[in-house]
């Protein structure tokens, strides 16, 4: 009796285990079915949808913070050398004869770059991550003022003008430079630049401010990309000229060579139009030197060799005499020594024809390059003492700063600023991120095509999936961490595979990068957040942003007609992340596509990172709505008005 | 102005509206009379046209600026002109970044130098050379069809077939404007115009929009009398609501309708109608207005008044170059000029202290001043205010 | 490097010299015992010698007989270089000469002769001094050894006919040898490819001679390189620009390529050292000793930024050894022969190497498909071309491109036509694994550029250029090519007759 009751009772308790087990089955496949409008699961789980948090994210963690080196400043008696420390929030002074750091101080919001006044008893500092300009007192390093200018200011330059002294500011973020007079401190004007201005100089006379701008400006689609070398009034703003560097970007640099009237660009020549079939001969990128020559003469000059190649050119200083110009390579750790008669000589020689070419032949560099400097790791910035005897080169990624003798090409030494990291993993990362030698003749690094992490803003052609089919727009790497899986086709399932041998063989055509430096550059790329995530966190929404959210999150059109879920905006771009990570069609199948179903990116940042959809066929947010959109498959938008398409591309711009 | 005495002003007022009237006018080509009180505006003796045969790349010019550097620009039924400092004029077309290759009109940011492009497919940007256009599919622009376009502090402001769109230069954000969201009749804008912190919107068929961007608020001026053809009651407002173009000078607001033209100043509204003025004809289609004084566009040719004295430039049925000299109590000065407009059509002027250009349907004539030109003369603070 | 000067008396055949072998022998065995290798000291040097007084033997039949004739050997020499510091490492064969080191520094690779009838393959040398191993048996034997980042060993085969290297119809290619032993076949021009090195951005560096639109001439050997799967053969340097016969390429300090050149092929003693710079090899091409009025038999890296040469003593001031080849150190520019180093007037020291580590050249992930006999060959403009016009002919535009295999007996098959697009773009699957050539035509069908059957692409492989004989170290416009808007034209392979490309193993 007693054991007939147990059979029972085990008999009931299977059945119901075994009930719940098929309910629960076809309870989360109604659910899945529901939520994201699939009738297939395919690998739909639970944490598509849930258990994401940004708190959670890698990139929401605390970091260590290393004393990298940014801009440079040297006082005119030659006798102090002053640091930007932007990850520390510091600014760093060093005795430039014995090479040893004589102060630091605390300037909050990302010091990055600096510039003196002519007296050196200010100096000019722009705080990356607080959209400021901070004005020190270099007796006692006290801040004495400050100025909020555009988003992301990294580079600042002093000028002496007939209307008074000024500051020429360049805003990375908001693509446009900031005019201002320093006494009183105010923004004069803030002109629009060419994308992601980087990089300023003022002529001698200051009657012109050359204002060099890192990537291309969004051009048409498979059109050739150009990026921009603005120049700019300091007096008032106005603008003078646009320079177009053809086929150029990542310029991270320029200056002024004194009695020649020339602006100098170091720049990378992309060839993203071109399928990448071969790396060899700069089939992909090579680096050379802007040459600005009056309001429309520019020539472009390869850095490169026909079997060496200096990735990633940053900063640039030309000697007092103006014969000589020091350009880093900050993927190559080298300091190419260019001899500015040379390069004279052959412009001077050169027809019309020749010059226009030139960029393209890798010969040409033993012309005028006449010595490489070896460096420690990334140099970014670099400055001359005011006699242009010693040349200074931050080596962000060993926080130190190298010393060069230019009479001999010889180092002096290091003025250290911290140990270098070599225990961060991040840091680790970063080193095999930005390192030029894990690609065939060191052509380029990770960097090259996502500088800060972030996008290049183009499209390329990879062969390994056919010759001119499959075109992929370059993916912004910041928060890119936990949104496995990687590439528009969700081939990858991590930032490990998305970055190991296969990408040694379509691009780098080198060995694949060590599994040990695999594992921190995964660490690195993790660690790297969306472009102002915090502060965007703490926005208030503008009527026309609130009104545009109210569209992403709209379950029914203002006619009371049900959005079908799996065209709501914010069933595929789920928040936090702004992405389920699945893959989905929507409508922009191209006919060299090889197939329809792209990965859902992320939107945190969105805004900067055009141009849009997997190969970037949309220059603008707008478009892909206006012109990319087919039969409503992305996004239900054929009951918008321009007044809402206005509000949602507001609302997109502050995620 | 009036030298009669006093005294025997309202005589002499009579005398003259009498000789206005039963005076017969002296034949065309018939030297002037030698004693003219001096006129607040220059007079053109002759026209230089360009045509096609002079490098226009079509016949019709819609409009004509020159930018605070000096540079002549030249908007087109194809294409955007510059004119070189040899005199030549360079091309810019769609495939140099051109939105469409009918322009329409011109403005200039004073603060960049910047020249904004109003076409028939969208707005571009001429910047130290680059060009950017703006659609209605690649940014925020309300519609295509750019019809008027100005600059004010870090707005750009752009009247279009569906409504005006206000792009912020520092942020990058459009605001539209139309019948659903401002007191605007309807959303077909014809022109737009900064006016210090104002901002006034010609409406077709919807009058004026007066709009204050600091305070979001908008006010419209209709014509009181709501009558298309004819005005009822004189200066009691804008002419007609059929506002084909409007500009703002210096406080004084001009306003261009196909039935006549009006002015609104710190006085009030001031109209005018053709046969009932020197106002050339009733078609007027653009107005520039240079240190108080409108240079209107006609289907007719052009007159050019400060509200008291006009002079009209207008072709004989034979195709000489006429121009009308009216001063107040005075008789009318007609004379033949050696040469004429391009064209009566006249689509856009501009006007400076040394020439003025026009626009018009066969090609862009370039007026040269008389040599007793007033503007040589050092300019008053107001006149430079 | 501290390498110092000795005069050892060992003759081949002669008591002194079996007592020296015998020496060495010892001293092998106890290297052995102690851990071969690893107790050799710094600065040691790997030499090849060839007897001053080569004792009756067959008449050179190929191109190694007459280089390494019988007795020849190789040997390590360890410092301070004395009859007491000789290992030989050619122990039991009867020629052997060409040593490689490996990068590591503890493997010797050379190419050597068991006995006289036999063909010469490579063997690896063992440091303690015991019989060296074979690593290869390929028919009609292997030359050249190189090493690529893998530690696999790339050769020449076959050897060829004394006088017929350029001429012969089945002619030396470029093989590597996996660890398994197996050959893989990675050159198949129409010409040898010989005296391989591998540069240090993993490429291996070979000579071969031009074939262009002189052909037919002497041949005009020139530096080429190709990856380590035989993909992306390419132009490397030389052109008609000096003496026409160029051997033993290696990568040197300061961004040179070194080689040696003479006017003759088999002619030793008209050998010097020339050079060209990596920056623009093409434009560079200098005597590396000027003034030297020795011959030189062999140019290597040595410590530091110097080089390792071997001079004909003759040559160096004072000598008191004429008549032979020894060890020299020297610095390019320098006058030749530089700082005596070795020297055994009994042995001409033809070649001499360091045995230390040097950095790995890198390695290449091959983007080939074993899978496929095919290849993609994207042109981006048939029409860019560095040849110029002659004066008072009108410059022709090409419409077509004519694909074309190279026939065993001489001459070319045509395989098909390509139409070109209108920016000059082409696209075409071709044949893998054959030598193919091109002709750009203009309307009229006639022959605009001609290039004889000399390049391939390996199966997968997707091969691009610029233009039809482009301009060296060229980089690419920036535009899309039209062409890669369609389906690349398919050329059919070669009639059997005409294919040679079935890898040997």
């Amino acid at each position: 009796m007693k054991r007939r009751g147990y059979i029972a009772l085990m008999l009931a308790a299977l059945m119901g285990s075994a009930g719940l087990g098929v309910g629960g089955y076809f309870w989360s496949v109604g659910h899945v079915r529901r939520w994201t409008g699939r009738p297939e699961l395919g690998y739909v789980g639970c944490n598509h949808c849930h258990f994401v948090s940004l708190e959670k994210m890698p990139w929401s963690h605390p970091r260590p913070r290393h004393a990298a080196p940014a801009g440079l400043a040297v006082t005119p008696d030659g006798t102090r050398l002053f640091v930007a420390l932007d990850d520390r929030d510091e600014l760093a002074e060093a005795d430039t004869a014995t090479r040893k750091i004589t102060r630091r101080v605390a300037v909050a919001g990302g010091p990055f770059g600096l510039a003196l006044d002519p007296t050196g008893e200010r100096l000019y500092v722009v705080c990356r991550d607080a959209d400021r300009v901070a004005v020190l007192d270099t007796r006692d390093l006290r801040e004495l003022d400050s100025i909020e200018v555009g988003t992301a200011p990294v580079s600042i330059a002093f000028g002496r003008t007939p209307a008074g002294d000024r500051l020429v500011v360049a805003n990375s973020m908001s693509d446009n430079v900031s005019v201002l007079s320093v006494a009183p401190l105010e923004e004069l004007a803030r002109r629009e630049a060419g994308r992601e201005p980087y990089a300023v100089a003022l002529a001698a006379d200051a009657s012109v401010a050359y204002v060099a701008n890192r990537l291309a400006i969004p051009a048409d689609y498979l059109s050739r990309p150009d990026a921009e070398l603005t120049l700019i009034d300091p007096a008032g703003g106005r603008i003078l000229a646009r320079h177009p560097l053809i086929s150029a970007h990542l310029s991270e640099g320029v200056a002024v060579v004194p009695h020649r009237g020339w602006a100098l660009t170091p720049l990378i020549q992309v060839r993203n139009l071109v399928p990448i079939t071969q790396v060899v001969q700069g089939w992909v990128m090579s680096t050379g030197l802007a040459v600005s020559q009056g309001r429309d003469a520019v020539t472009q000059v390869p850095l490169d060799e026909a079997n060496a190649f200096f990735a990633d050119p940053a900063a640039i200083v030309v000697d007092p005499a103006g014969q000589r110009a020091y350009v880093v390579s900050a993927g190559s750790d080298a300091v190419s020594v260019v001899d500015l008669d040379k390069l004279g000589h052959w412009l001077a020689h050169a027809d019309a024809a020749t010059r226009q070419d030139a960029i393209h032949d890798l010969s040409l560099a033993a012309e005028y390059v006449v010595a490489r400097i070896p460096t420690g790791r990334n140099p970014r910035h670099a400055a001359l003492s005011p006699d242009g005897r010693a040349l200074f080169v931050s080596e962000r990624l060993e926080d130190r700063v190298l010393v060069v003798d230019t009479a001999s090409l010889q180092p002096l030494g290091h003025i250290v600023l911290g140990d270098g990291g070599a225990a961060d993993p991040i840091r680790r990362g970063e080193r095999v991120f930005t390192k030029a030698a894990h690609t065939f003749q060191n052509q380029f690094s990770c960097r090259s095509c996502h500088p800060d992490g972030h996008v290049d803003g183009l499209s390329y052609d990879f062969d390994g999936d056919g010759i001119g089919d499959n075109l992929l727009d370059n993916r912004t790497l910041q928060g890119v961490g936990k949104t496995e899986p990687f590439k528009w086709i969700g081939k990858n399932p991590s930032l490990e595979v998305q970055c190991g041998p296969r990408f040694a063989r379509v691009l780098m055509r080198t060995d694949p990068i060590p599994p040990a430096d695999l594992k921190d550059l995964t660490a690195y790329l993790e660690s790297l957040p969306p472009p102002r995530w915090e502060r965007k966190q703490q926005l208030e929404l503008t009527p026309a942003q609130e009104r545009g959210r109210r569209l992403f999150f709209a379950t029914v059109t203002p006619a009371g007609q049900p959005i079908p879920r799996d065209r709501q905006c914010h069933t595929c771009h789920r928040p936090p992340l702004f992405t389920n990570r699945l893959l989905s069609s929507v409508g922009t199948k191209a006919p060299t596509d090889a197939t329809d179903q792209f990965d859902a990116p992320h939107l945190l940042g969105i805004a900067h990172s055009a141009p849009y959809l997997h190969d970037g066929r949309a220059k603008t947010l707008e478009e892909l709505w206006t012109i990319y959109q087919t039969n409503d498959l992305h996004g239900v938008s054929s009951y918008w008005s321009k007044h809402m398409l206005n509000d949602l591309i507001e609302y997109l711009k502050t995620l | 102005m009036n030298s009669a005495p006093p005294a025997l002003r309202p005589f002499a007022l009579a005398l003259g509206l009498v000789a206005l009237v039963a005076w017969p006018s002296p034949p065309a080509g018939a030297a002037a009379p030698a004693d003219h009180s001096p006129l607040p505006f220059p007079l053109i003796e002759r026209f230089e046209n360009y045509g096609q045969a002079e490098g226009m790349p079509s016949a019709k010019v819609h409009s004509v600026f020159k930018t605070s550097d000096g540079r002549l620009w030249v908007g087109t039924w194809n294409g955007l002109l510059l004119r070189e400092a040899d005199g030549r004029f360079r091309r810019i077309g769609p495939e140099d970044g051109l939105s469409h290759e009918m322009v329409l009109c011109l403005a200039e940011d004073p603060t960049t130098g910047d020249l904004w492009i109003g076409t028939m497919r969208g707005l571009t940007k001429y910047s130290g050379g680059r060009i950017t256009a703006y659609t209605q599919t690649n940014s925020g622009l309300p519609n295509n069809v750019v019809y008027g376009v100005d600059v004010l502090g870090d707005t750009v402001w752009a009247a279009t077939a569906a409504g005006t769109g206000a792009l912020n230069l520092k942020t990058g954000a459009w605001k539209l404007y139309d019948h659903t969201n401002t007191v605007m009749h309807e959303p077909w804008c014809y022109s737009i115009k900064g006016a210090q912190h104002l901002v006034y919107i010609g409406v077709w068929g919807g009058g004026i929009i007066e709009h204050d961007p600091k305070l979001g608020s908008f006010k419209e001026y209709r014509d009181p009398d709501r009558d298309f053809h004819y005005d009822l009651v004189p200066d009691d407002g804008p002419i007609n609501d059929i506002t084909s173009w409007l500009s703002w000078e210096d406080g004084v607001l001009w306003q261009c309708t196909y039935f006549g033209f009006s002015r609104r100043d710190h006085r009030g509204w001031k109209t005018w109608i053709e046969g009932k003025s020197p106002l050339l004809s009733n078609f007027t289609q653009f107005v520039w207005p240079h240190r108080g004084v409108a240079w209107i566009g006609t289907d007719r040719g052009a007159s050019v008044t400060d509200g008291n004295a006009w002079a009209n430039y207008s072709l004989t049925d034979s195709g000489e170059g006429l121009i009308e000299v009216h001063r107040p109590n005075q008789p009318v000065e007609r004379r033949v000029l050696a040469t004429a407009l391009a064209n009566g059509f006249v689509l856009g002027i501009h006007v400076d202290d040394r020439e003025a250009w026009f626009a018009t349907s066969r090609g862009l004539s370039r007026g040269v001043f008389a040599a007793d030109n007033p503007y040589q003369r050092p300019a008053t603070v107001a006149e430079v205010r | 490097m501290n390498e110092s000067v000795a005069h050892s008396s060992a003759r081949p055949r002669q008591p002194a010299g079996r007592i020296a072998l015998g020496l060495a022998g010892l001293v092998g065995l106890g290297l052995l015992a102690g851990g071969c290798g690893r107790s050799v000291p710094s600065g040691s040097l790997v030499l090849a010698q060839v007897p001053v007084a080569p004792g009756a033997s067959a008449t050179a039949a190929d191109v190694l007989d007459e280089r390494y004739p019988a007795g020849s050997r190789v040997l390590l020499v360890s410092p301070p270089f004395g009859p007491d510091n000789l290992r030989v490492l050619s122990r039991g064969l009867v020629a052997a000469g060409d040593p490689v080191v490996a990068p590591d520094g503890r493997r010797v690779i050379f190419v050597g002769k068991m006995a006289p009838g036999q063909a010469w393959q490579i063997y690896e040398g063992r440091l303690g001094g015991q019989r060296p191993k074979a690593l290869t048996a390929m028919p009609g034997g292997a030359m050249h050894p190189a090493l690529i980042a893998t530690d696999e060993i790339v050769f020449s085969s076959p050897v060829p006919k004394l006088g017929e290297i350029w001429t012969a119809i089945e002619p030396a290619a470029l093989y590597a040898r996996d660890h398994a032993g197996q050959a893989r076949r990675l050159t198949f021009g129409r010409r040898a490819a010989v005296e391989p090195t591998v540069l240090q951005d993993g490429r291996i560096l070979f000579v071969s001679a031009r074939v262009d639109p002189e052909e037919g001439k002497a041949p005009s050997l020139a530096l080429f390189t190709v990856n380590n799967d035989g993909s992306e053969v390419l132009a490397y340097a030389l052109n008609r620009d000096g003496a026409p016969f160029v051997r033993r390429p290696r990568e040197l300090p300061g961004g040179l390529i070194g080689f040696l050149a003479s006017e003759s092929e088999r002619e030793h003693a008209t050998l010097r050292a020339e050079a060209v710079r990596s920056a623009r090899p093409f434009a560079s091409r200098t005597n590396l000793f000027p003034g030297a009025v020795a011959p030189c038999r062999s140019l290597e890296p040595g410590a530091d930024a110097s080089l390792l040469a071997c001079f004909e003593s003759r040559g160096a001031a004072g000598s008191e050894n004429r008549g032979s080849f020894a060890v020299y150190r020297i610095a390019p520019g320098e006058t030749a022969p530089g700082e005596l180093v070795f020297d055994d007037p009994a042995w001409h020291e033809v070649e001499a190497t360091r045995l230390a580590a040097r950095s790995r050249p890198m390695g290449h992930m091959s983007a080939m498909n074993p899978e496929r006999d095919t290849g993609i060959l994207l042109c981006l403009d048939a029409n860019f071309t560095r040849v110029r016009v002659p004066a008072g002919q009108p410059a022709r535009t090409a419409e077509r491109v004519r694909v074309l295999a190279a026939r065993p007996a001489g001459g070319s098959e045509a395989l098909g036509e390509v139409v070109l697009q209108s920016d000059g773009s082409f696209m075409a699957e071709v044949p893998a694994d054959t030598a193919l050539g091109f002709e750009s035509l203009d309307a009229e069908g006639q022959v605009i550029h001609r290039l004889a059957p000399s390049i391939w692409v390996r199966p997968g492989e997707n091969r691009s250029c610029v233009g039809c004989h482009e301009p060296y170290n060229r980089s690419p416009r920036n535009a899309r090519p039209l062409a890669v808007g369609l389906p690349p034209a398919r050329i059919p392979g070669p009639s059997p007759v005409v294919t040679q490309t079935t890898p040997t193993r």
